[in-house]
C-alpha cells in the first residue's frame, strides 16, 4: 500500500515577517505569516488598506525580501538567492499584474507582451507570435499594434495579463489588478484571469479590497493588522485538494 | 539588443524638447572643436609651409655639432669646410625623398649708407636653389609676392635684400648702394658694396630692422671663406622628416662624418610657440566642451530616470537584472552622443561650406595683406570625436544609470 504524500506546494511561508523602517520608526506589515499556495489555485488576498496585502504578494513574487522566515518557490528557499538569480526566476517563472498596469507607453500592445519573452533573450520572431498568441487570448489581437495611451484601462489590463501570461509562468502575482477599473471592468478581469487560470493550470495570486470579486475565487485570505485572519477555501477547491492529498 | 535600441530611441522621442537641447549641446561642441581643429590645422600647415618653402630653411638643417650653442663664438670653428660640403652633398644625393641640398652661411656685422651704420644679420644662399625651393610652396604663401624689386641672382653677387625696418633705417631704396662690414673668419676686417635688390618683410618682427638676404658668394666673400655654416635639405614630404633622418644620422657616422641635423619643427621656435598656443586653447575648448556634454548627459539621464521611476521597477519586476537597466540607459545616452555627432558633422560641414562659400578674410601676424580665412576638415578629427562623446556619453549615463539600478522594486514600482 502507498504511502499518503502531500503535493509539493508551489508557494510557501515560513514565518515570514517584514518591517519597514521608516527613520527611527518601524512598522511591521507582517507578523510571522505561514502560508501555503499549491499549483493551479486561484487565490485572492483581501483585506483594508494597510492590512499587508500588497506585502505579501511583493514577497511571493520576489519583489521583496523578508525580514525575518523564508519564502521557498517550488521548493527552492529565494530568499538568499542573488538579485541577478532573483530576476531569472521572476522573468521565468513569476507573471505581474499591476494596479496601474505599468505597460511601457513607448511600445506598442504587442512590443509590451513580448518584453519577458525578450528579456529571456527569445528570438524577436518567437516572442512576438507567442505575444500575438496570448493577445489573441485575452481578446486583444486587432490591437496589437497600438500604444497603450490609445487603449482602454480595461484593455490595457488584459495586454498586462497577456504579459504576465506570455512566459507561460506557473504563478501570476496580481496586485489590485481592478483597482483603477469600473465594477464591469474588474469582474472582466477576474473572469479573464480565472479563466486563463483554468485553462493553462496557472496559480494566480490577486490582492484586492473589493468584495464582490471574492465570490469569484476559490480561495480567499483575509488580512488584517500583518496577519492572516482567515484562509477561506471553496468546496470545490476543498475536495480537489482532498483528492490531491490521496494520491 | 535591438529591442532595446529602439527602446532606448523611442524614449528619446518621449521628451522632445529635452533630447533636442541635449543633441544641440552635444552638436555645437563637436562642431566648436572640429571647426577649432580645422583652424589650428589650417594655421599649422601655412607655418609649417612658411617655414619650409617660403622662407626656403626646408625640412632638415645640417649643421657641425654645437654649432648652434658655440657658433656664434668661435665661427670658424664650426664652419663646413668644401670637402665636407662636397661629402654631405653626394650622401644626400642618393636619397630619392631628397628635392634639394643647398649650403648656406649666416653672417652679421655693419651695414652703411654712407653717413650712418646699423648691424645687420643675413642669410647667404644661392638664390636659384631658394627659387627651386620656393616653387614646392603651396596654400595662402604662394599667393603672395614676398619681396618688392627684383629676384637675387647667383652670379650677380653684390644684389641683396633689404628688411623694410633695415631699409628704413638706413634711408635705403631700391637701387641704392650700401657698403656692408664685416670681420672675416681670420679676425680682419671686410668690407664689400651691395646693391638693394629687392625689400621684403622679415619672417620674425625683431629682425625686421636687421635682416638681410644676401646670395652665398657675397657672405663668402664678406668673411673671406669658402666654407658655410649649414646645410638645407627639401624632402618631398613633412612625413619624410624623421625617417630620412635617423638614416641620415646612420649614413654620417658609417662614413666618420660628425654632424648634427636639426629637422624644421625644432628650429622654427614660431610654430612651436604657435603650436603651443593653440593646443592650449584647444585644450580649453576641450574641457568646455567635455563639461558641457557631461553635464547635459547626467541631467537628461537623470531626468530620464526620475520620470521613468516606475517602469524601471516594471522592468526589473518582469526579471530584467540590473545591469540591463544600466545597458537601456547607457543606449539611450550613447544615441544622444551619436545623434549629436552627427548633427555635428553637418554644422561642422556647413561652417566649413559657410566659409568656403564667403571667403572672409583676415591679416594674420606678420602678414602685411589680408588673406583668405581657411578651415581645413579634418576627417581624423571628426572620427575621434565621435568616438570620444561616444564614450563621454556612455560614461555620464553610468553614475545615474547605476544608481536607477540599485532602486529597490517595490519602491521603483510605488514611485509616482
Amino acid at each position: 500500500m502507498m504511502k499518503p504524500t502531500t503535493p509539493l506546494p508551489l508557494v510557501e511561508l515560513r514565518q515570514v515577517e517584514k518591517i519597514y523602517r521608516l527613520g527611527e520608526r518601524s512598522i511591521t506589515a507582517l507578523h510571522a505569516v505561514n502560508l501555503r499556495i499549491y499549483p493551479g489555485e486561484f487565490v485572492a488576498v483581501w483585506g483594508p488598506s494597510g492590512s499587508g496585502k500588497s506585502t505579501l504578494c511583493n514577497l511571493i513574487g520576489m519583489l521583496d525580501v523578508p525580514s525575518a522566515g523564508t519564502v521557498h518557490i517550488n521548493g527552492q528557499d529565494v530568499t538568499t538567492l542573488s538579485d541577478n538569480r532573483r530576476s531569472e526566476i521572476r522573468n521565468k517563472s513569476i507573471g505581474f499584474v499591476f494596479q496601474s498596469f505599468n505597460l511601457i507607453p513607448v511600445l506598442s500592445a504587442v512590443e509590451n507582451v513580448m518584453l519577458p519573452l525578450q528579456i529571456a533573450k527569445a528570438s524577436t520572431a518567437q516572442a512576438k507570435r507567442l505575444a500575438q498568441e496570448r493577445l489573441a487570448e485575452v481578446g486583444l489581437a486587432e490591437y496589437a499594434s497600438q500604444r497603450p495611451a490609445k487603449l482602454s484601462g480595461g484593455q490595457q489590463q488584459r495586454v498586462a495579463i497577456a504579459r504576465a501570461l506570455v512566459s507561460n509562468p506557473s504563478l501570476v502575482i496580481a496586485d489590485e489588478p481592478t483597482a483603477n477599473l469600473d465594477s464591469e471592468n474588474a469582474i472582466k478581469i477576474i473572469e479573464t484571469m480565472r479563466e486563463l487560470s483554468n485553462r493553462n493550470g496557472t496559480t494566480f495570486v490577486f490582492s484586492t479590497h473589493d468584495h464582490r470579486l471574492l465570490e469569484r475565487v476559490e480561495r480567499q485570505i483575509q488580512m488584517c493588522d500583518g496577519n492572516i485572519m482567515e484562509d477561506r477555501m471553496s468546496r470545490q477547491t476543498e475536495s480537489r485538494r482532498s483528492a490531491q492529498f490521496a494520491l | 539588443m535591438m529591442t532595446w535600441i529602439k527602446l532606448a530611441v523611442r524614449n528619446l522621442f518621449r521628451n522632445r524638447r529635452r533630447s533636442l537641447f541635449t543633441i544641440l549641446a552635444i552638436s555645437l561642441g563637436f562642431a566648436a572643436v572640429n571647426v577649432l581643429g580645422g583652424f589650428t590645422d589650417y594655421i599649422f600647415s601655412n607655418l609649417e609651409n612658411s617655414y619650409i618653402h617660403v622662407q626656403a630653411n626646408g625640412h632638415l638643417t645640417i649643421f657641425k655639432p654645437g654649432f648652434l650653442k658655440e657658433g656664434k663664438l668661435d665661427p670658424t670653428r664650426y664652419l663646413l669646410d668644401e670637402d665636407s660640403t662636397k661629402a654631405i652633398k653626394e650622401i644626400l644625393h642618393r636619397y630619392p625623398e631628397v628635392l634639394v641640398v643647398t649650403p648656406q652661411l649666416h653672417i652679421s656685422g655693419l651695414l652703411s649708407n654712407g653717413k650712418v651704420s646699423t648691424i645687420f644679420i643675413a642669410s647667404g644662399r644661392i638664390p636659384s636653389d631658394i627659387r627651386t625651393i620656393n616653387s614646392y610652396s603651396r596654400g595662402l604663401a604662394s599667393k603672395f609676392e614676398l619681396f618688392t624689386g627684383k629676384p637675387l641672382e647667383d652670379d650677380i653677387v653684390y644684389g641683396v635684400g633689404l628688411s623694410r625696418g633695415l631699409a628704413e633705417q638706413l634711408n635705403l631704396d631700391l637701387g641704392v648702394t650700401a657698403v656692408a662690414m664685416a670681420p672675416t673668419v681670420s679676425g680682419q676686417v671686410n668690407a664689400l658694396d651691395a646693391q638693394v635688390f629687392q625689400l621684403f618683410t622679415s619672417p620674425i618682427e625683431a629682425l625686421d630692422d636687421k635682416f638681410m638676404l644676401v646670395p652665398l658668394k657675397f657672405a663668402q666673400s664678406l668673411y673671406d671663406t669658402t666654407s658655410v655654416d649649414r646645410i638645407t635639405v627639401l624632402l618631398e614630404n613633412t612625413a619624410q622628416t624623421e625617417p630620412v633622418r635617423r638614416r641620415l644620422a646612420q649614413d654620417f657616422a658609417t662614413r666618420g662624418l660628425s654632424l648634427e641635423i636639426k629637422s624644421w619643427n625644432e628650429l622654427s621656435t614660431f610654430y612651436v610657440k604657435v603650436k603651443q598656443m593653440f593646443d592650449i586653447i584647444f585644450l580649453f575648448t576641450f574641457l568646455i566642451v567635455f563639461t558641457i556634454v557631461v553635464m547635459s548627459v547626467i541631467n537628461t539621464v537623470s531626468m530620464a530616470i526620475m520620470e521613468r521611476t516606475r517602469e524601471i521597477g516594471t522592468l526589473r519586476a518582469l526579471g530584467l537584472k540590473r545591469g540591463g537597466i544600466v545597458v537601456l540607459f547607457a543606449i539611450e545616452s550613447l544615441m544622444l552622443g551619436l545623434f549629436g555627432s552627427f548633427l555635428g558633422v553637418i554644422l561642422t560641414l556647413l561652417t566649413w561650406s559657410g566659409i568656403a562659400f564667403f571667403k572672409p578674410t583676415w591679416v594674420p601676424p606678420m602678414i602685411t595683406g589680408r588673406v583668405p580665412l581657411e578651415i581645413y576638415l579634418v576627417p581624423e578629427y571628426m572620427v575621434y570625436s565621435v568616438l570620444l562623446l561616444g564614450v563621454l556619453s556612455l560614461m555620464a549615463a553610468t553614475l545615474p544609470a547605476r544608481k536607477a539600478a540599485k532602486m529597490q522594486i517595490v519602491s521603483a514600482l510605488g514611485h509616482t
